[in-house]
């Protein structure tokens, strides 16, 4: 009994000190953002002040950079949501020739490694004059999305019933009408799921918009903040703000939807 | 009769039509920058004049193999990929995640928490506070607390540990990922098989080797594929923490490839990077395909 409990005071230990060395490196941008020193290694201050936030806050470079960020992020969920339901919901409720080929060819799109297609799109925009508007970045992040998408999705709406659609057909009720007073009110809190994660995904993006845009003023935060943070001379406390008030939404956001997603991710290739 | 179930039919057919549009703009935004990086990749197409390229054959690819700099970021790679992917994340996700299994719910939730967070950690704000934690001129945070206990300073992203330290950046960022698909798998392992085991008198490091880990063997195979594509095409921390240096010691592909693209000017030979990536990853996908059908 004793050696029982032995064992689970040092499980409870080490997962302690695991948890302990995962908060290390917030540390310092916590203390930074709160300090009116300057400093990007670690000195807790004497006194704490809400200087920095006030100055990132009241800087229109900065609330400009936070504003293309919402735009390019909301465009591309848009975007990719919106030509994800349909085939998602035709590879959920129909059987047809190639489906399985289709689907596969969805699945290897998802763990696509595309970071190595920015290259080619950056001389593809330059020929097409997308390169470096914000129209280019929203459709670019929004088709690298798609295919994880479709997946989830099509996942999801296997999950709904097809029961409670064929009941409703024998009622009375059409295909069409189905869809919409049965199947989408059943699909609405996947699709919040899911515009909250791709939301997320886009905001938390830097090198799409950092190979995609030149101009200063289209530039989102992700961006703005690397390049502060490669500055001449950088103020390390308002860095430190900046990145904050970048992180809380993204970390808010992600741990909410997080717990559905690796249900969905984990789903067949069958049905 | 006959033209009643025919225009059922046609009406049937026509929710296919759904798929053009989706397939239209992944055509021209994703499969097209396919084809265009294998076209590019045959040539010396240059940042300086993008309208002006001639066709080199297999020149790019070539020089890459015979380059001590790209076989050195191969080299790079592997090392990133086995030892944070596999090793780190994989590896110590299962352990944390079995060790989460047989703690009180409440401690649970707020160790999981802790790990998701740094998961959810965009990789910009992720590479400066690493960035700063790992500092050694200032001294940054774990400089600070080596000093509490009488230790010298360490200069982590020298050349000879910047490596190192992207791996554990890696591994902070990733781990929640994996930890989430092990513990989703091992609350799906029947909790009588586990008591039958103990009953039995197995030790916990026999059940673990002997019963969680081949029931895990899906979720194993599902986190190994993904985490490996993530790691394969990770950027964003390992560019902001160190820029590909110092000496090219964290010099992986992605950022190899940035670095010709757009320091060096050669998008052709970017390009040829892009295609062994791009090969690679198909690779790695095909074998998770075929060992999830020798289930």
């Amino acid at each position: 009994m004793i050696k029982i409990k032995l064992r689970f005071i040092v499980v409870y230990l080490i997962l302690t000190l695991l948890a302990l060395a995962f908060l290390i490196p917030f540390i310092w941008l916590v203390v930074e953002s709160f300090s009116p020193l300057n400093n990007i290694g670690f000195t807790i201050p004497s006194t704490f002040t809400l200087a920095p936030f006030e100055h990132v806050l009241t800087n229109s470079t900065f609330i400009r950079s936070i504003y293309m960020g919402l735009i390019q992020s909301l465009g591309a969920t848009f975007l990719s949501i919106i030509f994800a339901v349909g085939p998602a919901y035709v590879f959920s409720r129909k059987s047809f020739k190639f489906k399985t080929t289709l689907l596969l060819g969805v699945l290897l799109l998802t763990g696509f490694p595309v970071f190595s297609l920015l290259v080619p799109t950056f001389i593809f925009f330059i020929d097409t004059g997308l390169y470096n508007t914000v129209i280019g970045v929203i459709l670019f992040l929004g088709v690298l999305n798609l295919p994880i998408d479709i997946w989830i999705m099509k996942n999801s709406f296997d999950q709904i019933p097809k029961s409670i659609e064929r009941a409703s057909i024998v009622d009375g009720a059409g295909t069409l009408k189905s869809l919409i007073y049965i199947f989408i009110p059943l699909s609405l809190p996947i699709m919040a799921v899911l515009i909250i994660l791709n939301f997320v995904i886009n905001w938390g993006n830097f090198y799409v918009p950092f190979i995609l845009l030149s101009s200063s003023h289209l530039l989102p935060i992700s961006v703005r903040i690397y390049s502060f943070f490669g500055a001449f001379s950088v103020r390390y406390n308002e860095l430190a703000a900046l990145s904050i008030i970048y992180t809380i939404p993204a970390v808010v956001l992600y741990i909410f939807a997080q717990k559905y997603m690796i249900k969905a991710l984990s789903g067949g290739i069958k049905g | 009769m006959l033209k009643a179930a025919k225009k059922k039919f046609n009406m049937q057919n026509l929710i296919y039509l759904v798929f053009i549009p989706t397939f239209i703009y992944l055509g021209i935004f994703f499969l097209y920058p396919i084809y265009l990086s294998i076209k590019y990749s045959f040539t010396n197409i240059s940042l300086t004049d993008i309208g002006n390229y001639t066709y080199l054959g297999f020149l790019n690819y070539h020089n890459l193999f015979t380059s001590g700099t790209f076989i050195n970021s191969i080299y790079t790679t592997v090392i990133f990929l086995v030892v944070s992917a596999i090793i780190g994340q994989m590896f110590l996700g299962i352990v944390v995640a079995y060790l989460l299994s047989v703690t009180q719910k409440y401690f649970r939730l707020i160790i999981t928490s802790i790990i998701l967070v740094a998961w959810a950690t965009p990789q910009v704000t992720a590479g400066i506070m690493w960035y700063s934690t790992l500092s050694y001129i200032p001294s940054g945070t774990v400089n600070v607390f080596l000093g509490y206990f009488g230790i010298h300073s360490i200069n982590f992203l020298s050349t000879h540990l910047a490596l190192m330290s992207i791996i554990i950046a890696n591994v902070w960022l990733g781990l929640g990922f994996s930890v989430l698909i092990f513990s989703s798998g091992i609350s799906g392992i029947s909790p009588s098989i586990m008591k039958a085991s103990r009953i039995d008198g197995a030790n916990p490091f026999t059940r673990f080797f002997r019963i969680v880990i081949p029931l895990l063997k899906k979720s194993i195979i599902t986190d190994l594929l993904l985490i490996t594509l993530f790691t394969l095409g990770a950027f964003t921390l390992v560019y902001v923490m160190t820029g590909g240096g110092p000496v090219n010691s964290t010099n992986i592909m992605t950022i190899y490839q940035y670095r010709t693209g757009f320091s060096l000017f050669s998008l052709g030979l970017a390009n040829a990077i892009g295609v062994i990536i791009i090969v690679l990853a198909l690779a790695i996908s095909i074998l998770y395909l075929i060992s999830l059908r020798g289930d």
